[in-house]
C-alpha cells in the first residue's frame, strides 16, 4: 500500500519545477499542473481534454485523409498498379476505421469536452480523472490501431475487411494477416475510451447543471451531444460482444462465427449494424448540435421551434435503434423483417427533416452574416439534404438491392458524414476557436479554404452517385476502361486533391492566424466575438482555467444573450449591455479546482499493451494488467482533490505560498485513527 | 484533528459543487454504467440462446452437461451475498465498523464461493469432454457464464480492497457511499445471474 | 433506508441490527423460497408440465426476483428516480432491440406477427410510462 501512503507526501515537493522527473515511479507525487507539456499529460481540465481530442482527431483525420488520396490514386484512371488488391483493401478498411472511429467520433468528443461543461455553466465534468482517463485510453487505441500498418511488414497486418468487418471474411481461414486481431482489440480498446466518457458526461449534464439551468433551458448542442452520450452509452457494449466473439473466435478458436459448425455470420452484421446505425447518429447529431449554434448566432434570431429540435433529436435519438437492418437488405433477412426495417427507415427521415426545416426558418428573415462558420452551416444544410434524399432512396428494399455495394452507397454516406459532419466540424472550428486560444482564424483563407472545400467534396463525391448507378462496385481494386467509368473516376481523384488543399489551407490559417496574433496585427476576439447566445460566451477567451468567476444563475434559454438585449416600452429589441459588461473577465483566482493526476494516464497505457500482448505474446498481457491495476489502485486511493493543494485555484506558473500549513494538515490525516 | 475531518471531507469532490438532481455523481455514474452493462448482458444472452441448440445430434448439449442441483446451491450463494452485502452498508451506515467488516469478509467468501463452483463447473465439463471449441454450445456457454464470472471476480477484487482498507482502520462510516456502490455492483451482477440461471439453466431445454 | 433515528442508535445492540435490517433479510427470504420454487419445476413430476407453463411461470418468477433485488437490496424504491431512470432506458432499448434480432434469426416462429409485435414493444413501453408518471420530478433542476 505504498502508493496510498505516498500520497500524503509533503508540499514542498510540488511546486518544484523538476519533481515530477526525479521520483521513482511509484512512489512520485502528484503533479502540480506547472506549465509545459506536462500540464497537459496529466490535466484533469476538460477544455485541454477537449483541445487534445480535437487535436487527435484532426491528426487521424489527415492521415485518413492520406489514405483516401491514395486509392483515389489508385481509381484514377483503369487498370491502374499503384496499390495491389491486398494492400488496397488494407488501405480502405483502414480509411474508414480511422475517419469514423477515429476522427468523427473523437472530434465530436472534442466538442462535447470542451462546451458541454461550459454550456451548462459548470466547473468541469462530473469525473475530471475518468474525462483524461478516457482521452487516453482512446489515443493508445488510435495508436494501436495505426501500428498495424507497420508491425511484421509494411502493410502486412493492417486490417483488411472493410470497416464493418463481416463474418465469415474476418475469420482467420480468410483473413490470416494479424489485421483482424488489431481491428477488434483496437476498436474494443477505444470503445473503452467512448463508453467512460459517455457516462461520465451523461453524469455531468445530469447533475452538474447551474442552478436554474433546466434540461429544457440547456441549448440545442449540449442536448444534441448528450443524446450522442445516451446512444454511445448503449451502442458500445453491442460492439463490444461483436468485437469479443469476434477476437475469440481468432485467437481462441471459438465457433461463433464458424459456419462448419452451424454457426451464423448474420449474427455479426445485427449486432453489427445495431451499434452501427445508432453510430451513425453519433456521428451526425453532434455537427446538428454544431450548426444549431453557428445558424441563430448569425441569423440573430433565436433557433425556430427549440422544443421541435429537443424532441427531434431525441426521436432521432430513440428511432436509430430500430433502422440497423436495413444495411441487412441484400443478406437474406426474410421478407417482414426487410418490409418493417424500410417502414422505420422511412420513419426516421421525418425527425431528421424536422430539423432542416427549423434551421432554415431560422435563417428566414433572420439579419444573416455570412461569416466563415455560417458559410459551413449552411452547407451542411444542402449538403446533408442530399445525402439524406439519397439515403431515403436506400429505405426503398427493391432499389436498395440494385444499390447496395456499389459507388452509389459511398457517394450517399460521403455525403451525409462529409457533408454532415466533417464541414460542420470546420464550421464549428471556426466560431469556437477564438474562445478556446483567444485569436480569431482569418476569414479570408477561412472563406477560401470553404469554397475549395465544398467545391473538391461535390467533385469527389457527386460523380459517385453515377458511377454507383452506372453500376461500380465499391471496395474492388480497379476497373478495366470502356465501362464508362474513366471520365467520372478522374474528376473524383481531382476531386479529392481539392479537399485535401482545402484541408492544408485550414492547417495553414491556424499558424498564419496565430503568428499574425502574436505580431499584434488582428484584434483581440474579447469573450463574445460574434455577438453570441449561450454561456460559453460569457468568460474570458480563451476560457480560464476555472471557467467562470461566480456561479451563473440561469434565468431564461439562451441567457446570455438576454443579459445583452432586451426590449425597450415600444418593443424593439435594444442592447441593454455590451458583452464585455456581462461577461466574466477570469480574473478570479480562488477557485477550487480538481488536481491534475498520474493514474489516468498510466492506466490507459496498460491497454494497448494487453492489445500487443494478446496478438503476440500472452506475457505482455501481464505487463499491461499491472499498468491497469495499478493504474486503477494509485487513482481510487488518490483523493480527487489534492489534500496537499491549498484548496486554491492559481494560474500555471505560481507559486504555493501557504506550503508548511498543509504539510501539518497531511501528516495528521495519514494518522487517521479507525473508531473500531 | 479539525484539518484532518476538513482533508477528509475535501476527498468528496462531488460534495463541493452544484448537484442538479440533489444525488452523488459517484452513485449516478455507476447506474448510468449498470444501464450500459444490460446491453453487454442482452447481448451475450442473446447469442447463447442463439446458439444452443446448434449442435450435432451426438454432440454434448446442455441437456446432457447442466447438473441443476449444484448450480441452485452456487445461485443460492451468490443471492445470500446480496444480503451480506447490503447488511454490511447499513452497519457501516450505523458505525458499526467491527459488523460491516465481518459482513463484507463473508460476502467476499460467498462470492468466490460461487466463482469456486463456476471453476468447478468448467472443469466438469471439460472432463466430459465439451471444450470451449468443442461447439456452439460450449462456445457460447463459456463466454456468457464466463463473462458473468469475470464480473464476479472484479467485485470480489473491489470488496477485498475495501477489506484490505479496514484492516488499516480506513474504513469508518464516511465511506459508507462507496461501499454502497460496489454494493450496487454486486446486487447488479446478482441480478444478472438471476436472468442467467432461469433462462440458460431452468427453461425446459 | 436510514433516518436520522436510525443512525443515533448505539453500534453494538445485537437486537436492533437485526430489527433495522429486518426488511433486507425478509427480502432474502423471499428470494430464497422463489429460488426454491424455481428449481423445483426441475423435478421429473412438474418437468412434464407443458413448456410454455413452465417458462411462463419461471420467468414471472424472474422478474419479480429481478424487481425485489432492484427495489429493496439496490433501495431504488426510495432513490431518485434518475437511477431507476438510466437502468431502465438500458432495459428498454435491450428488450426490442435482441428481440427483433432473435425474431429475425427465426425465434417463435409459430407466433402471429401481431403478436410479435406487440411483444416487443407493449413491455418497454408499460415500463417507460409507468416510469415517466410516476416519477415526475426526476430530472427537473433541484434547486
Amino acid at each position: 500500500m505504498a502508493i496510498a501512503e505516498q500520497e500524503q507526501a509533503p508540499l514542498e515537493l510540488e511546486s518544484g519545477e523538476d519533481q515530477v522527473t526525479e521520483r521513482p515511479l511509484g512512489a512520485f507525487t502528484r503533479p502540480s499542473g506547472g506549465g509545459g507539456w506536462r500540464s497537459w499529460l496529466f490535466t484533469v481540465d476538460h477544455k485541454k481534454i477537449g483541445i487534445m481530442y480535437g487535436a487527435a482527431g484532426l491528426l487521424f483525420f489527415v492521415i485518413g485523409g492520406i489514405y483516401a488520396l491514395f486509392m483515389r490514386l489508385q481509381l484514377s484512371r483503369p487498370g491502374n498498379s499503384i496499390l495491389s488488391a491486398e494492400t488496397y483493401n488494407q488501405v480502405f478498411t483502414m480509411h474508414g476505421v480511422v475517419m469514423i472511429f477515429l476522427a468523427a467520433i473523437p472530434l465530436g468528443a472534442a466538442f462535447s469536452n470542451y462546451l458541454i461543461p461550459l454550456q451548462i455553466g459548470a466547473r468541469d465534468v462530473a469525473f475530471p480523472r475518468l474525462n483524461a482517463f478516457s482521452f487516453w485510453v482512446f489515443l493508445g487505441g488510435g495508436l494501436f490501431l495505426l501500428t498495424s500498418m507497420f508491425i511484421g511488414g509494411w502493410w502486412e497486418n493492417a486490417p483488411d475487411g472493410g470497416w464493418f468487418a463481416y463474418s465469415p471474411n474476418t475469420g482467420v481461414l480468410f483473413s490470416p494477416s494479424k489485421g483482424i486481431d488489431f481491428f477488434a482489440i483496437g476498436l474494443q480498446i477505444t470503445g473503452i475510451a467512448s463508453l467512460v466518457g459517455a457516462i461520465n458526461l451523461i453524469v455531468t449534464v445530469l447533475n452538474m447543471r447551474s442552478p436554474g439551468m433546466t434540461l429544457m433551458k440547456m441549448p440545442v448542442l449540449t442536448w444534441m451531444l448528450f443524446i450522442v452520450q445516451l446512444l454511445l452509452l448503449f451502442a458500445m457494449p453491442v460492439i463490444s460482444v461483436a468485437l469479443f466473439l469476434l477476437t475469440f473466435d481468432r485467437l481462441f478458436d471459438a465457433n461463433f462465427f464458424n459456419v462448419s459448425q452451424g454457426a451464423d455470420p448474420l449474427l455479426w452484421q445485427h449486432l453489427f449494424w445495431i451499434f452501427g446505425h445508432p453510430e451513425v447518429y453519433i456521428l451526425i447529431l453532434p455537427s446538428f448540435g454544431v450548426i444549431s449554434e453557428i445558424i441563430p448566432t448569425f441569423s440573430r434570431k433565436p433557433i425556430f421551434g427549440y422544443p421541435f429540435m429537443v424532441f427531434s433529436g431525441i426521436a432521432i435519438g430513440f428511432m436509430g435503434w430500430g433502422v440497423w437492418a436495413h444495411h441487412m437488405f441484400a443478406s437474406g433477412i426474410g421478407p417482414v423483417a426487410v418490409a418493417a426495417f424500410s417502414v422505420s427507415t422511412m420513419f426516421i427521415a421525418v425527425p431528421t427533416g424536422v430539423k432542416i426545416l427549423n434551421w432554415l426558418a431560422t435563417m428566414w428573415g433572420g439579419r444573416i452574416r455570412f461569416t466563415t462558420p455560417m458559410l459551413y452551416a449552411t452547407s451542411v444544410v444542402a449538403m446533408f439534404t442530399i445525402g439524406g434524399l439519397s439515403g431515403v432512396t436506400h429505405s426503398l428494399a427493391a432499389a436498395d438491392t440494385q444499390q447496395t455495394d456499389t459507388y452509389y452507397i459511398v457517394a450517399h454516406f460521403h455525403y451525409v458524414i462529409f457533408g454532415g459532419i466533417i464541414l460542420g466540424f470546420f464550421g464549428g472550428f471556426y466560431f469556437w476557436w477564438p474562445k478556446m486560444f483567444g485569436y480569431f482564424l482569418s476569414e479570408k483563407i477561412g472563406k477560401m479554404s470553404f469554397w475549395v472545400m465544398v467545391i473538391g467534396f461535390n467533385l469527389t463525391f457527386g460523380p459517385m452517385h453515377i458511377l454507383g448507378l452506372q453500376g461500380m462496385s465499391r471496395r474492388i481494386q480497379t476497373y478495366s476502361s470502356g465501362q464508362g467509368f474513366d471520365f467520372w473516376n478522374i474528376i473524383a481523384t481531382i476531386g479529392a486533391f481539392l479537399i485535401a488543399v482545402a484541408t492544408a489551407m485550414f492547417i495553414a490559417n491556424i499558424i498564419i492566424s496565430r503568428r499574425a496574433h502574436r505580431a499584434g496585427k488582428t484584434p483581440d476576439p474579447g469573450p463574445d466575438p460574434w455577438d453570441a447566445r449561450s454561456l460559453e460566451w460569457m468568460t474570458a477567451s480563451p476560457v480560464p482555467e476555472h471557467n467562470f468567476d461566480e456561479q451563473i444563475v440561469v434565468e431564461r434559454q439562451d441567457e446570455f444573450w438576454h443579459r445583452k438585449w432586451g426590449k425597450d416600452e415600444t418593443g424593439r429589441v435594444v442592447r441593454r449591455a455590451t458583452s464585455e459588461e456581462v461577461a466574466h473577465d477570469g480574473s478570479n483566482t480562488n477557485v477550487h479546482l480538481p488536481s491534475p493526476s498520474y493514474w489516468p494516464l498510466i492506466a490507459a497505457l496498460g491497454l494497448p499493451i494487453i492489445g500487443y500482448g494478446l496478438i503476440y505474446n500472452l506475457w505482455l498481457c501481464v505487463v499491461g494488467g499491472l499498468f491497469v491495476l495499478g493504474g486503477l489502485y494509485g487513482w481510487v486511493f488518490e483523493p480527487v482533490d489534492d489534500p496537499n493543494a491549498d484548496g486554491h485555484h492559481h494560474d500555471e506558473g505560481h507559486e504555493t505560498p501557504d506550503a508548511p500549513q498543509a504539510e501539518e494538515a497531511n501528516e495528521d490525516s495519514s494518522e487517521e485513527v479507525s473508531v473500531d | 484533528m479539525t484539518e484532518t475531518a476538513t482533508a477528509q471531507t475535501s476527498n468528496d469532490h462531488s460534495e463541493d459543487h452544484v448537484s442538479t438532481l440533489g444525488v452523488s455523481n459517484d452513485k449516478l455514474g455507476m447506474w448510468v454504467f449498470l444501464g450500459s452493462d444490460c446491453l453487454l448482458f442482452g447481448g451475450l444472452i442473446s447469442t447463447y440462446m442463439l446458439y444452443k441448440d446448434r449442435i450435432g445430434p451426438d454432440d454434448l448439449g446442455p441437456e446432457e452437461m447442466f447438473d441443476i442441483p449444484f448450480t441452485s446451491v452456487s445461485s443460492f450463494v451468490l443471492l445470500m451475498s446480496s444480503l451480506t452485502v447490503v447488511l454490511a452498508i447499513t452497519a457501516l451506515r450505523r458505525n458499526d465498523i467491527r459488523r460491516s467488516r465481518i459482513w463484507l469478509l463473508a460476502t467476499a467468501i460467498l462470492g468466490a464461493v460461487f466463482v469456486g463452483g463456476q471453476v468447478y463447473e468448467f472443469t466438469v465439463f471439460y472432463r466430459e469432454g465439451l471444450g470451449y471449441t468443442t461447439n456452439l454450445f460450449g462456445t457460447s456457454f463459456f463466454t456468457l457464464t464466463g463473462f458473468h464470472g469475470v464480473h464476479v471476480s472484479v467485485g470480489i477484487i473491489m470488496l477485498m480492497s475495501m477489506y484490505i482498507q479496514s484492516m488499516r482502520g480506513k474504513l469508518t462510516a464516511n465511506q459508507e457511499e462507496k461501499l454502497e456502490i460496489i454494493g450496487l455492483y454486486w446486487h447488479f451482477v446478482d441480478v444478472v445471474w438471476i436472468v442467467i440461471f432461469t433462462i440458460v439453466y431452468l427453461f425446459p431445454q | 433506508m436510514a433516518t436520522t433515528e436510525q443512525l443515533a442508535e448505539s453500534p453494538g445492540d445485537n437486537v436492533s441490527w437485526v430489527k433495522e435490517d429486518w426488511i433486507y433479510i425478509k427480502t432474502a427470504i423471499i428470494l430464497a423460497v422463489f429460488t426454491g420454487i424455481e428449481v423445483f419445476t426441475y423435478f421429473e413430476s412438474v418437468h412434464q408440465a407443458p413448456d410454455w407453463l413452465l417458462v411462463l411461470t419461471l420467468s414471472f418468477l424472474m422478474v419479480i426476483k429481478f424487481f425485489l433485488v432492484a427495489a429493496i437490496f439496490m433501495h431504488l424504491r426510495d432513490d431518485n428516480a434518475v437511477f431507476t431512470k438510466m437502468m431502465v432506458l438500458g432495459m428498454c432499448i435491450a428488450w426490442p432491440v435482441y428481440f427483433v434480432m432473435a425474431f429475425a434469426f427465426g425465434f417463435l416462429p409459430d407466433w402471429n406477427p401481431i403478436l410479435k409485435v406487440l411483444f416487443l414493444f407493449v413491455p418497454p413501453s408499460i415500463t417507460g410510462f409507468w416510469l415517466g408518471y410516476s416519477f415526475k420530478g426526476g430530472t427537473g433542476s433541484h434547486h
